[in-house]
């Protein structure tokens, strides 16, 4: 099946919250999940993206349109990505789900980087909070790996 | 008090699946995750894990190919500093000091980096591995052949990837003089305890003054005068001494016709390469290519060189040529850039650092010098 931009037609998305998006095919499938659907010959009817909402699938679409245009350079999309994931880590919270789920590896790729250089400089108390995780160490064995690697925290 | 609230509940990924955590964290440098093993058990167990270990390394690994970057170490007798390779950052006015993990030891020299790991060896019988990037080391047990005055020892240091382990060699002759065989001797890193091997059938001097192996596609090369032979099986003169690591064997390789004695070895996309550049004969890099247990040299650069500059490290990838260089009689360091379509050179001051006398290429890793090795 050809997948190139003269013979693209429209795919219909729809998000978990019900807004449906019209987006040209060769730009859609660069969502793995969604070429799939279109190459099983499924992509008829809107596609229903039971996990990704309206606001993200937008941000996500918008990414995809400027990695399927042939005519930009490497040196522009890494200048256009580093403008894309300026953020705030709500906002790229949704975009990774989505990344993850539609199987885009490029943009989930660039997504854990934006998160890597973010949480590179934190402490451990603040990345619990990022992440949602508990401490399950006892006060004692806290300390003790701090203690061995004390280095790590200056 | 509401917006800090919404402030607050933005700023948290709540319920990230473990094998995104996984992909971010693969991300970072070695320093925030030493820090990050306390964030929590499972943390703890995952960060330390030769799964995670392994694959942070190839990431490293494959990040620098990609962005045709190395990182490098310049090293004194009494002191290493680490040199980032930077495009972003053109000047690198200061190298970072590394401090050494034994205090008033004596000097010491880097003689071999593989993984993150240095090999250092302190005056001539005590060698340590050690992991800048995670501050841990080790002290091996003493050698077999310690206590030799012979003052002419040759060490390399790599990675086995038919075992999965990490290796050091040591080369040393019985005694003074020109004496026949040169013995061998091996420590790896998981049996914690050296071994000796196959003897060297003739004595070799080697051309780098701390007698240090370059390790390329799972050997061990240095670049030596081999002076007398057991048998007629060879004619004395400049080689390459080979170490394969797999059959543990040596072997001395004949280098390419013409070849001066100054020059360097280093890494040429994953081969061994030898660097040599004078006003006479310019700017050469031959490069060796292992042909089914066969080695054969092929030159891939013969342009017209700088006369200022002396190689002290190739680090080579395909399409671009790098070399870094010592302005001699300066302590100024300079990249050469090699422009493989033009044939030319182009010079770019990366750093100015006194006191070092020796640079290694360094790859950041989580590693640990005492025992769980990586797998490739």
């Amino acid at each position: 099946m050809s997948l190139s931009p003269s013979t693209s037609k429209m795919l219909s998305l729809k998000s978990s919250d019900g807004k449906v998006l019209e987006v040209e095919e060769h730009v859609a499938v660069l969502c793995e999940t969604i070429k799939s659907l279109v190459e099983d010959g499924c992509a008829d009817s809107p596609i229903p993206l039971a996990n990704v909402d309206g606001a993200t699938l937008g941000n996500v679409m918008e990414w995809c349109k400027k990695h399927a245009d042939q005519k930009a350079s490497a040196d522009d999309l890494e200048d256009w990505d580093a403008e894309f994931v300026e953020r705030d880590q709500g906002e790229l919270y949704h975009l990774i789900m989505a990344a993850n789920y539609l199987n885009i590896k490029g943009l989930l790729d660039l997504i854990c980087q934006k998160v890597a250089d973010m949480i590179k400089g934190k402490h451990p108390e603040k990345i619990r909070e990022i992440f949602n995780i508990e401490n399950d160490f006892t006060p004692e064995q806290q300390e003790q790996i701090r203690k061995d690697n004390s280095w790590a925290f200056e | 008090m509401e917006t800090k609230k919404t402030q607050t509940r933005h700023r948290i990924m709540p319920q990230l699946p473990q094998d995104i955590i996984h992909d971010i964290l693969l991300r970072l440098p070695a320093k925030p995750l030493v820090r990050f093993r306390c964030v929590s058990k499972p943390w703890h167990s995952l960060l330390t894990s030769h799964h995670f270990i392994t694959t942070h390394l190839n990431h490293c690994l494959a990040r620098e190919n990609h962005r045709k970057r190395q990182n490098v170490i310049l090293s004194s007798s009494t002191s290493c500093q680490f040199l980032h390779d930077d495009e972003e950052a053109p000047i690198n006015p200061h190298a970072v000091s590394l401090e050494f993990p034994l205090k008033n030891c004596g000097d010491f020299k880097v003689l071999g980096s593989c993984d993150g790991l240095l090999c250092i060896a302190i005056e001539n019988d005590t060698v340590v591995l050690w992991n800048p990037s995670i501050r841990e080391y080790t002290k091996l047990p003493v050698p077999l052949s310690a206590g030799r005055k012979s003052g002419l020892f040759g060490y390399g240091f790599g990675y086995d990837s038919s075992i999965d382990d990490y290796k050091v060699v040591r080369l040393c002759p019985l005694k003074h003089g020109n004496s026949i065989p040169m013995e061998a001797e091996i420590y790896a890193l998981r049996t914690k305890s050296w071994k000796k091997v196959e003897d060297i059938t003739c004595h070799v001097r080697f051309f780098d003054q701390l007698g240090r192996g370059t390790f390329a596609n799972g050997a061990l090369y240095w670049w030596v005068l081999a002076i007398s032979f057991n048998f007629d099986e060879d004619d004395p003169g400049r080689k390459i001494l080979r170490f394969d690591f797999k059959d543990e064997k040596f072997k001395l390789v004949r280098p390419p016709q013409g070849v001066p004695t100054n020059i360097v070895l280093g890494i040429f996309a994953g081969c061994l390469c030898m660097v040599h550049n004078d006003h006479e004969s310019g700017f050469k890099l031959w490069t060796l290519m292992d042909d089914g247990g066969k080695q054969i040299w092929s030159n891939l650069i013969s342009v017209g060189g700088n006369q200022s500059v002396s190689p002290v490290l190739p680090i080579c990838y395909p399409k671009i040529g790098k070399v870094l260089m010592h302005i001699k009689d300066r302590d100024i360091i300079v990249l050469c850039l090699y422009n493989w379509e033009e044939r030319t050179f182009e010079t770019r001051l990366i750093c100015v650092s006194e006191n070092w006398s020796d640079a290694t290429a360094y790859v950041e890793s989580l590693v640990s010098p005492n025992g769980a090795g990586a797998e490739r």
